[in-house]
């Protein structure tokens, strides 16, 4: 008998101790220090900007630079949060084999437009600022610094720490502009002056990645 | 004095559009900030206009200035920039922000003598960078909401708030009463930096136009985010930034 009240005892203390102790989850166990978060996404800036300009630098030709950009981006981006979002309202009314190909055509466009876009800015210095978060969206500032001169232009690199813990790359500022929000902004646009048909934006992307957009042509 | 009569109805006007644009301040500085373009088949067709003038007049003058040697087009613009910074001050110490005027004060001193009328831009290498407000900014430093999107022949992007804001910056600006009786040399100046803005961003504006899918909505979109960033002086605010965690959802799902 009293080896059944002891026994029962310790059951329900163990119970009541299990039950009012936090729960013991991997983030709980390995709650990041967030020192050393900021310390790590400003790292992660300072390794993929480097990586960037030695790109700039040292591809022989356009499409060596290409490349390099579409295995860069698709290591240190998540390629997919960025197609969702600049699908915008747009994302869950797509098929899946719509966003498949919307996906594929997005990725070779970033790839062309800021290749492109970057060409000149080989001989530059990305200084790294600060990074500040709000729970797993990093904001980490930066200077451009130019050889010749010029003001130095401010960028901002928005990363996102995904589940398993490691750094993405979402957006990019460049003058106060948030390059995925500019995209979807113009997404959007051509999405409903075509009723929301997604292979109007598709058109449009196949038409700009083989350069077929002449200048001034924008639909309306 | 055709300018100055002018002035006085363009004052009559800011004042009734200033009401307008705090009355509907809370209504266009919220949720329809994005685009909020309520008149955007006009707006289209008045870019398709500027857009004819930038191909066969802007763009070929740009491209021409920019024969002129990078040091000259660099003074001529440090000098105008210069002669309108009062137009800055006064807007620094609009919206209180007395460090910055200090530094837009020390940049006019320094500039007009060190700097000769303005020519040079020593302050800058002493520690004194160049930034720039206007009116519109000081009104959205207030709250007041940018207001539908308006696109108007020649000056480009004017939602309501940052049309008032240009009306009390040409009215405060030195150019304008520096040419009081003689209003073509004024417009000649805003051409002046009009043609050095083309030009010094020739590549970039190129580039956007070439690979936007559609160059009306990247314009309005790179317009709306460039001027709420420079409402808030550049700085990213975090908890303005757009919601992305519901792009998560199903994430795993394939």
């Amino acid at each position: 008998m009293r080896a059944f009240t002891l026994s029962f005892a310790l059951t329900l203390s163990f119970m009541l101790t299990l039950s009012f102790m936090p729960p013991l989850t991997a983030a709980a166990a390995n709650e990041p220090d967030p020192k050393a978060e900021i310390a790590r996404a400003e790292a992660f800036v300072t390794d993929l900007s480097v990586q960037a300009i030695d790109l700039l630098r040292y591809a022989e030709n356009d499409l060596e630079r290409e490349e390099g950009f579409t295995e860069l981006l698709a290591e240190k981006a998540n390629m997919r949060r960025i197609a969702r979002f600049t699908l915008g309202q747009y994302v869950r009314k797509v098929s899946k084999e719509d966003f498949a190909t919307f996906q594929d055509l997005l990725d070779q466009m970033i790839v062309k437009v800021y290749a492109n876009r970057l060409k000149d800015y080989s001989d530059e210095r990305v200084i790294v600022g600060k990074a500040r978060n709000k729970k797993r969206n990093f904001i980490v500032d930066s200077k451009i610094e130019f050889a010749n001169g010029r003001d130095p232009i401010s960028i901002d690199w928005w990363l996102v720490r995904e589940k398993d813990g490691r750094f993405t790359l979402f957006d990019v500022r460049v003058l106060g502009v948030w390059m995925a929000q500019e995209q979807r902004a113009s997404f959007s646009s051509v999405l409903q002056n075509n009723k929301g048909d997604i292979n109007a934006l598709l058109d449009h992307l196949r038409k700009q990645i083989s350069g077929s957009v002449a200048a001034g042509e924008a639909d309306s | 004095m055709i300018l100055r009569r002018f002035r006085s109805h363009f004052i009559a006007l800011v004042l009734a559009m200033s009401v307008t644009a705090c009355a509907s301040s809370n209504i266009a500085g919220t949720a329809l900030d994005e685009t909020n373009d309520p008149i955007e088949g006009f707006n289209r067709q008045m870019f398709a206009v500027n857009m004819t003038l930038d191909r066969y007049v802007l763009k070929p003058v740009a491209t021409g200035y920019l024969y002129v040697p990078e040091p000259a087009r660099v003074s001529v613009r440090n000098f105008l920039d210069n002669l309108s910074s009062p137009v800055t001050l006064a807007n620094d110490a609009l919206q209180g922000e007395w460090a910055r005027a200090s530094v837009t004060s020390a940049r006019l001193v320094i500039n007009t003598t060190v700097g000769l009328f303005g020519f040079f831009d020593p302050a800058a290498r002493w520690g004194f960078a160049q930034h720039q407000e206007d009116f519109g900014q000081t009104l959205g430093s207030y709250g007041v909401g940018a207001g539908p999107y308006v696109y108007l022949p020649i000056l480009g992007p004017s939602p309501p708030r940052d049309f008032l804001g240009f009306a009390v910056d040409s009215a405060i600006d030195p150019v304008s009463h520096i040419f009081d009786d003689e209003p073509e040399k004024a417009v000649g100046v805003y051409m002046v930096k009009g043609i050095d803005s083309r030009a010094t961003n020739m590549n970039i504006i190129d580039e956007i136009e070439r690979t936007s899918v559609d160059y009306y909505a990247s314009v309005r979109s790179l317009y709306r985010q460039n001027r709420k960033s420079r409402i808030a002086n550049g700085e990213t605010n975090l908890d303005e930034l757009p919601d992305i965690d519901d792009l998560d959802d199903d994430f795993d799902d394939e």
